[in-house]
């Protein structure tokens, strides 16, 4: 029980630590693109490790199954809206800099 | 129409733990996914492989944790370590519904991000190095080919933007 307990935590900080990446990124990278990057990834790797954590700590195989399928739902959005909003960024860029292609 | 409705169905029951009294909401929402599901489904797909969306699915995992690594990585260090720059990329998937798999899944690669999808065109938004972005998408392209292994080149409609 105990050693469920430490890998509980351990993936909860871990999963923190890529949050704080992406919430970093957005500050640090220099433009919309690139910001989009790095909420989309590492948002999704540290929605997995809370989700994993959350799953051990259930300690009930259907709730852990439950949330792992939210996390499959998730990623399968969050690259999908990672995708409208790169195409919309890039045809906004398009407008500002006249470019009608 | 079956098959869908008995995912969509074992989906809801996971969510909703198994309570059979959830299916007052839960019904009504299967029928209504099932349907727009049907409506929605390319019909120049083909054969779907299962042993392929299993392989897929691995991929996409390591890949999706790798990008994620690499992000977190960037953004740690001192000097970022990005290279932001677009590379064009021609996809040779057949079908549309392919390509935009292909789209989406590109986001979630190491250092790649879909801008646009124009034909068979794709415009990616890399933050590393433009060859290695092909040599990436062009093996991710390859794991969506192996799911699709019937896949016939369709009636081609030009994305509305």
């Amino acid at each position: 029980m105990i050693i469920l307990d430490v890998l509980t935590v351990i993936l909860l900080v871990v999963g923190l630590v890529f949050f704080f990446a992406g919430s970093i990124g957005l500050l640090r990278f220099p433009d919309l693109m690139c910001r989009v990057h790095a909420l989309t990834k590492a948002d999704n790797i540290g929605l997995a490790c809370i989700s994993l954590a959350v799953a051990i700590y259930s300690n009930d195989w259907l709730i852990g199954l439950k949330i792992i399928f939210v996390w499959l739902f998730i990623l399968a959005t969050s690259s999908l809206m990672s995708f409208i909003i790169a195409r919309r960024i890039n045809m906004s860029n398009k407008i500002i800099s006249g470019d009608s292609r | 129409m079956i098959i869908r409705l008995i995912i969509f169905s074992i989906i809801w029951m996971i969510f909703a733990q198994g309570q059979l009294n959830s299916l007052i909401v839960g019904l009504p929402a299967i029928v209504l996914a099932s349907v727009i599901s049907c409506r929605l489904a390319d019909k120049n797909v083909g054969s779907f492989s299962l042993v392929g969306f299993l392989k897929f699915s691995v991929f996409f995992v390591k890949e999706s944790f790798k990008g994620g690594l690499d992000i977190a990585r960037r953004v740690y260090s001192k000097d970022l370590d990005i290279d932001p720059k677009y590379v064009v990329y021609e996809s040779t998937l057949p079908t549309r519904f392919q390509r935009l798999f292909l789209s989406c899944c590109i986001s979630l690669l190491p250092g790649t991000l879909t801008a646009s999808l124009i034909g068979k065109t794709v415009i990616i938004h890399s933050l590393i190095n433009a060859e290695n972005v092909k040599q990436e998408v062009a093996q991710c392209e390859q794991v969506i080919a192996n799911m699709f292994p019937a896949a016939t080149d369709g009636k081609y409609v030009e994305p509305v933007s």
